[in-house]
């Protein structure tokens, strides 16, 4: 029975891991994915279950403080809860900004900008009380609520930027994917050949990313008169749902997301 | 601050790229642009007209979520068709909407929102 205490003691010895997983081909993937669902998602449960958006709202952010409740609890990075918390905050953050827009009347230009000095704000405060941004070095569960807390505003304004963009200047989501897809492509060049900051880099993928996965959500569910793929709502939320959980269940297998936490 | 600078400019350089592209190559929206077949949408509208004719005005509110299912799973695809467009009959959508869902609706303030909603549909164009 010497095994229990030598696994022990390995343990103890290993640095800690990191909360959040390591950012992969198959992490942007899988964050694609999650962003289109949560479109598709928001839009199914608003309209075709004829819930409302208020009704959907209350219901989705209940949901999400359990899953956020869950993956605080592991204090480490779990595949399933971390991906499941993600997946809802992008719900989330779509109903949020169609509330505002709708319900509330506030303009998307107004909505952006909102979002935008929050980030920042959110940015500034997480940097004056840790002294990092790192994404690499979530180790304890304030470092953790900063980073959900980036999280939740990046989709916020994705989503906002994405339909202010789309809708204010008449692009269609077509073209609205072109341009974000753009986007993204310019800021890998800066990181991988013009020294592009690797952590803003990051934030930034993740805010353009919200809207070229709506984009393609648009892209597969819209009916073929209008340029879609004629999958409807139901059919592509499912289809993403179904590969989001291969690619979960992978990366369950391979821990590939997991690194040990960099203490800075 | 340098590497802000350079975040700037790498998103600025496609965008500036794109619109130029969009403003030489694609143009505007034109003004009388169609936003597409609104047949099934009309039809349902005239379903919910001759519902009212009945008095069941509560029956009418239920009809009339289908047209409210169709006009928002169309959005994505038909409001950049011509914005100006979608927007009048949005606007229409929702004041019919409201008439049959707000307190008591009665049908004299039923029947001429939902004839201004089918008015839109026929003529989203029209001044």
């Amino acid at each position: 029975m010497t095994t229990i205490p030598f696994a022990q003691a390995v343990t103890s010895m290993s640095p800690p891991l990191n909360r959040v997983p390591k950012v992969t081909v198959d992490f942007w993937l899988i964050k694609l994915m999650a962003v289109t669902m949560g479109e598709t998602a928001a839009d199914y449960l608003g309209v075709n279950l004829g819930l409302g958006l208020t009704t959907t709202s209350i219901l989705m952010t209940a949901v999400l403080v359990v899953a956020l409740v869950l993956q605080f609890r592991q204090k480490r990075y779990v595949p399933w809860s971390y991906w499941l918390a993600v997946v809802l905050i992008s719900i989330v953050g779509t109903l949020v900004t169609d509330n505002l827009v709708d319900n509330f009347g506030v303009k998307l230009i107004t909505t952006t900008w909102v979002f935008t000095v929050a980030l920042a704000a959110t940015f500034a405060l997480w940097y004056r009380a840790e002294g990092t941004l790192s994404i690499h070095s979530i180790l304890s569960t304030r470092r953790e609520i900063w980073y959900w807390l980036a999280i939740l505003f990046t989709f916020a304004l994705g989503t906002a930027a994405g339909d202010l963009v789309s809708e204010q200047f008449g692009l269609g989501y077509f073209s609205t994917g072109i341009l974000f897809g753009l986007i993204i492509a310019s800021l890998s060049i800066g990181y991988y050949f013009l020294g592009l900051d690797p952590i803003l880099g990051f934030w930034l993928a993740y805010i353009f990313t919200r809207p070229l996965g709506a984009s393609i959500g648009d892209l597969m569910s819209q009916p073929h008169e209008y340029g879609g793929f004629g999958l409807g709502t139901i059919i592509t939320s499912a289809v993403f749902l179904g590969t989001i959980i291969l690619i979960v269940a992978y990366m369950t297998v391979t821990r590939e997301g997991e690194e040990p936490a960099i203490d800075v | 601050m340098k590497q802000i600078l350079l975040a700037i400019a790498l998103i600025l350089a496609p965008v500036g790229a794109f619109t130029a592209f969009e403003i030489t190559f694609v143009g505007s929206a034109q003004a009388d642009a169609s936003l597409g077949d609104l047949s099934p949408m009309k039809a349902i509208i005239a379903d919910v007209q001759k519902i009212v004719a009945t008095g069941d005005l509560a029956a009418a509110a239920t009809r009339i979520t289908d047209f409210e299912t169709a006009w928002d799973d169309a959005e994505a695809g038909m409001r950049p068709l011509n914005p100006d467009a979608w927007t009048k009959i949005d606007d229409a959508s929702d004041a019919a909407l409201k008439s049959l869902r707000k307190g008591k609706p009665t049908a004299d303030v039923v029947n001429p929102a939902l004839a201004a909603l089918m008015g839109a549909l026929d003529n989203p164009t029209g001044k």
